[in-house]
């Protein structure tokens, strides 16, 4: 194939994908998304804050979903792993056979990923239609709801922007001191291993499209303010 | 010393150009002032507001939160149309929400302080009542002022 020639330059390696178009397409989203978010909020642009937050639902709800339908990789019961194997992984030994997230780095995207949906969930309920702009789903909770949310949304960004920062030292520590380079496989999804590796498997793209309209028509639902049929 | 004359002259002009900054930048400080009292007074106001919506879904609301605050919306109140004097509106290195519209249509905007100041005008007269139900059911007479305004002189996006 011609994905393995262009990284077969050593010899004993193969080229694999490791990470398909639509868990990429997800990543990079995020680290646009997040700092327009961040940026609109301090400008108060509420209008462009929940337009971008409704598009993070969307990717957020796709992603939930693709992580029980979609690629080997992107799938939760193939990288959230017990204790046991975190244990083995800190005392090290595979840390460059692991196609995928790595044990300790699975408990990484969970928590980002749970969190992320707090915040968002947050942002949908928050505000005062008196005095600002409000979430598509303030009209469903009481205004002290609401005035909580709000606080909580604003505190959250912390901790959001703190596991954001620890995830950035991790993947610049892989590349720094035990010359992994993780960031070009998430842009290229490629990955050279040695030895025995096999392929994982990747879903279709029928699959994608699939989890993405029901994303989507998830978000645009939430987004109209959750009307009851 | 031949060479201290040109030092001189350059601090002596340095000074005198900080001066000039100094005297230019006086008016734009001033409406600054103006800017910032006037969204403190938006900041109590807020407050106010929301001690009352927050006491309105409490299971026994207290009718001396409702009268408190309704006196302090009633002063603030007050204070909104002389707030935005010509020349305090949105223009470079001023950061504020106000919409030109507000000096485009002053008497538009002045009649919405006055619809606000009415608003607070009957919700205090049913507050200082005895019944809370009714207070309660007229909490939403104040809000409805604040957004109406809103919606159209202040900045959304």
């Amino acid at each position: 194939m011609s994905l393995q020639a262009a990284d077969a330059a050593a010899p004993g390696t193969r080229s694999i994908t490791m990470w398909d178009l639509p868990v990429r397409l997800f990543h990079w989203s995020l680290v646009l998304l997040l700092p327009a978010m961040w940026w609109t909020a301090e400008a108060r642009a509420f209008g462009w804050h929940i337009t971008l937050g409704t598009l993070t639902l969307a990717i957020l709800l796709f992603r939930v979903l693709w992580g029980f339908a979609g690629s080997a990789t992107a799938r939760f019961r193939n990288f959230v792993r017990g204790p046991q194997a975190v244990a083995a992984y800190l005392r090290g030994g595979q840390a460059d056979t692991t196609i995928g997230h790595n044990p300790l780095g699975g408990w990484s995207v969970l928590a980002m990923l749970l969190l992320l949906l707090c915040q968002v969930a947050l942002g949908l309920v928050a505000g005062d239609p008196d005095d600002h702009a409000v979430g598509p789903l303030n009209h469903l909770v009481s205004f002290t709801t609401a005035d909580r949310a709000t606080e909580l949304h604003e505190l959250m960004f912390n901790g959001l922007a703190g596991l954001v920062a620890l995830h950035i030292v991790a993947v610049l520590g892989y590349l720094l001191v035990r010359r992994n380079n993780l960031i070009k496989p998430m842009i290229t999804g490629h990955r050279a291993c040695r030895g025995e590796v096999s392929q994982p498997a990747i879903a279709q793209p029928m699959r994608a499209w699939l989890c993405a309209a029901l994303a989507a028509g998830l978000a645009l639902w939430v987004y109209a303010g959750a009307p009851m049929p | 010393m031949p060479n201290s004359l040109p030092k001189l002259l350059t601090v002596a002009l340095f000074i005198t150009a900080l001066a000039a900054c100094a005297e230019t930048q006086e008016p734009a400080s001033e409406m600054a002032n103006v800017i910032a009292a006037r969204q403190d007074n938006f900041k109590q106001m807020k407050e106010a507001n929301d001690a009352i919506k927050r006491e309105a879904e409490a299971d026994n609301p207290d009718p001396a939160v409702f009268r408190q605050n309704a006196a302090i919306l009633v002063e603030r109140a007050a204070n909104i149309a002389g707030g935005f004097p010509d020349g305090s509106g949105p223009q470079e290195g001023v950061e504020t929400d106000a919409l030109p519209q507000i000096w485009q249509n002053k008497p538009q905007f002045e009649a919405r302080a006055m619809a606000m100041q009415d608003a607070l005008a009957q919700f205090s007269t049913i507050a200082a009542g005895d019944d809370v139900n009714a207070t309660v059911a007229a909490v939403t007479l104040v809000g409805d002022t604040c957004r109406e305004c809103h919606e159209e002189f202040r900045r959304r996006d």
